[in-house]
């Protein structure tokens, strides 16, 4: 019973430490949008203060007094266009539609809060974004993760196997409980 | 004349429905009309996490009213928890703010989860074995029919029907008492529990102990059950919650069309619990529990890696057909292999300790790796698909080893035995 759950705790070990903890300005954007869409309890400017909440206005003037909901369709891209220069905002593209069927696309601007923290949504544009393929949100897991899985379930199979026989060799049945 | 003649069956089938139908009903129903419960109250984004966290854990509480079942009885409890689900759903619907809402979330819950622990018992002993597998696929499919009727009473535009709006919804709980209020006087004591209680020998079991599913004798079975269904619906419960986010945030279909794919899906899902009834009736519970987890294991992986809104409602359909619709057969698993002294509650141990312990922890785990801001793979579909790969395997594995096949079991014969042991 040992050897698997040194396994488990150093397959959890490896794998914490594969784990990447940057922020990635499209998820910030999309939490940012995601916010308009709840009507007045929204909080855009929990994403980068007073510029937040005035590009909030610019993508969407009236959404403190819109219902919750209004938005059908929020979309991200991933391909985000990083600056040029340290401090320079990255581009993030988005596109959203309203139920009644406005459609409004354009980019947000996101720069780093501060330095080494997160990011902050800084102004806004409407207009001007082609829609291409590359919107949709862009897959995170590569081979080496399918991988971890895998071996995961291998892991986890053992483990479960162990604990049930472990449990059935202590156990002496001293009434017909079926099966086991 | 036997008074548990087929038409009497079709009754009790009725009321039973009615009780997993409104915990299917209840799961949905805050989410749904969440947006709005929020303004109304004056609340955050951040209290409906912290109200969704609290309510989850009213499940767990259950446990401790289910088990009680085999103390003072199916009926009573059943009748108990119907009563105090409405009593629950009134007191949501007249809620002045969110700490009263969470309150009476939390104690529906507790009412919910009891329900369909009990729920489930009575379809065990109450029906013959040839018809065991259909009745609780019948019970357990109207779940999901629960659920999608938040979705067509959305689509109506019940919120705006009555100046009552969000509220309207939880009015629409109190139902199930109407149902017993008319069904009360004709419901029966299960004729197992009767003849245990009546039997002298049962005397010298524990009825009471909460640990009494883990004596030696049932120990095993308690623990094998329990992981199948820990690792079962770990992914089950992840998918259901993520797949909206999923289709919206990552395919960037719209809030309209998914709802559509959802009902659309959830109809093809009832059929699936159907399905599954019928044969394991045939085929037994084991080999079709294994098939619809290789089904869920390859469709459920693929629902999430697919970035095409034509190809998702075919690919859906068949997750939600093999990954929810086998929950009749883990239904069959906590009850038929125990006696009826202790039934309730080692159901009550499989279902609201293991599997909703693996619900809670299966949408945590999702939500965590596939943040779209920090997590460590970024995106849920592919959080999701990885996670089906890593637990479903358990599962299969558990089961096939170690969970006993009880198609043929003999309700009567388990009972004997125990007492002449």
């Amino acid at each position: 019973m040992r050897r698997p759950v040194v396994l488990a705790i150093v397959a959890l070990v490896l794998g914490a430490g594969c784990a990447s903890s940057n922020e990635r300005p499209e998820g910030v954007v999309e939490q940012w949008l995601l916010s308009l869409n709840q009507g007045a309890a929204g909080d855009p400017g929990r994403h980068g203060g007073s510029a937040a909440e005035r590009a909030a206005a610019e993508v969407l003037p009236d959404w403190r007094t819109s219902d919750p909901g209004s938005l059908d369709r929020i979309q991200v891209g991933g391909d985000v266009v990083e600056g040029q220069a340290f401090g320079e905002p990255d581009d993030v593209p988005f596109r959203i539609e309203t139920t009644d069927g406005h459609e409004i696309s354009g980019i947000v601007h996101v720069a780093r809060c501060g330095e080494g923290a997160g990011w902050c949504v800084n102004g806004a544009s409407s207009g001007g974004v082609e829609i291409s393929p590359g919107w949709t949100w862009p897959a995170g897991a590569g081979s080496t993760a399918w991988a971890w899985a895998g071996l995961t379930a291998v892991v986890l199979t053992v483990l479960a196997v162990g604990l049930v026989l472990g449990v059935r060799r202590s156990t002496r049945p001293t009434a017909p409980a079926r099966g086991t | 004349m036997n008074p548990r003649d087929a038409r009497y069956r079709r009754k009790l089938l009725l009321l039973l429905s009615s009780a997993t139908f409104f915990e299917g009903y209840d799961t949905f129903a805050l989410p749904f009309v969440l947006s709005l419960v929020l303004v109304d109250l004056g609340a955050t984004v951040r209290d409906a996490g912290i109200v969704r966290a609290i309510t989850s854990v009213g499940t767990v509480v259950a446990f401790l009213l289910a088990a009680r079942a085999d103390r003072v009885g199916r009926k009573r409890l059943l009748l108990v928890t119907i009563l105090g689900y409405t009593i629950a759903t009134v007191a949501t619907a007249v809620s002045p703010g969110l700490v009263w809402l969470t309150g009476a979330q939390f104690a529906a819950q507790v009412f919910l989860g009891a329900e369909w622990a009990v729920a489930i018992t009575i379809v065990v002993e109450e029906f013959p074995r040839e018809h065991r597998g259909r009745a609780l696929g019948i019970v357990t499919s109207m779940n999901t029919l629960g659920g999608i009727f938040v979705g067509v009473l959305a689509a109506i535009g019940l919120q705006d029907l009555t100046p009552l709006g969000w509220r309207a919804f939880f009015l629409v709980g109190v139902i199930p008492l109407l149902l017993v209020a008319r069904g009360r006087r004709s419901m029966l004591e299960t004729e197992r529990y009767e003849a245990v209680r009546a039997d002298d020998r049962s005397e010298a079991l524990d009825h009471t102990s909460l640990f009494e599913a883990w004596k030696p004798a049932f120990r095993t079975t308690v623990l094998a059950v329990g992981l199948v269904t820990f690792f079962r619906f770990f992914v089950v419960s992840a998918g259901a919650f993520w797949w909206a986010f999923y289709a919206q945030q990552e395919v960037g279909m719209s809030v309209s069309l998914s709802g559509l794919y959802l009902a659309a899906a959830g109809l093809v899902g009832a059929a699936g619990f159907l399905v599954a009834g019928r044969l394991m009736d045939r085929y037994g519970r084991k080999p079709v529990f294994i098939a619809y987890m290789l089904g869920a294991l390859v469709f459920g992986t693929w629902t999430f890696q697919v970035r095409d809104a034509t190809l998702m409602l075919p690919v859906l359909c068949a997750g939600i057909f093999f990954g929810l619709g086998s929950v009749a057969m883990t239904s069959a698993f906590a009850t038929e292999p125990f006696p009826t002294y202790v039934r309730s509650r080692a159901a009550a141990w499989c279902r609201n300790a293991f599997e909703v312990l693996g619900g809670v922890m299966g949408a945590l785990t999702v939500g965590i790796l596939g943040d779209h801001v920090d997590g460590a793979v970024g995106s849920i579909g592919d959080a999701m698909s990885l996670v089906t790969v890593a637990m479903l395997p358990a599962a299969i594995v558990v089961c096939w080893l170690f969970v006993p096949e009880t198609n043929a079991e003999d309700m009567v014969a388990i009972d004997e035995a125990v007492a002449v042991a």
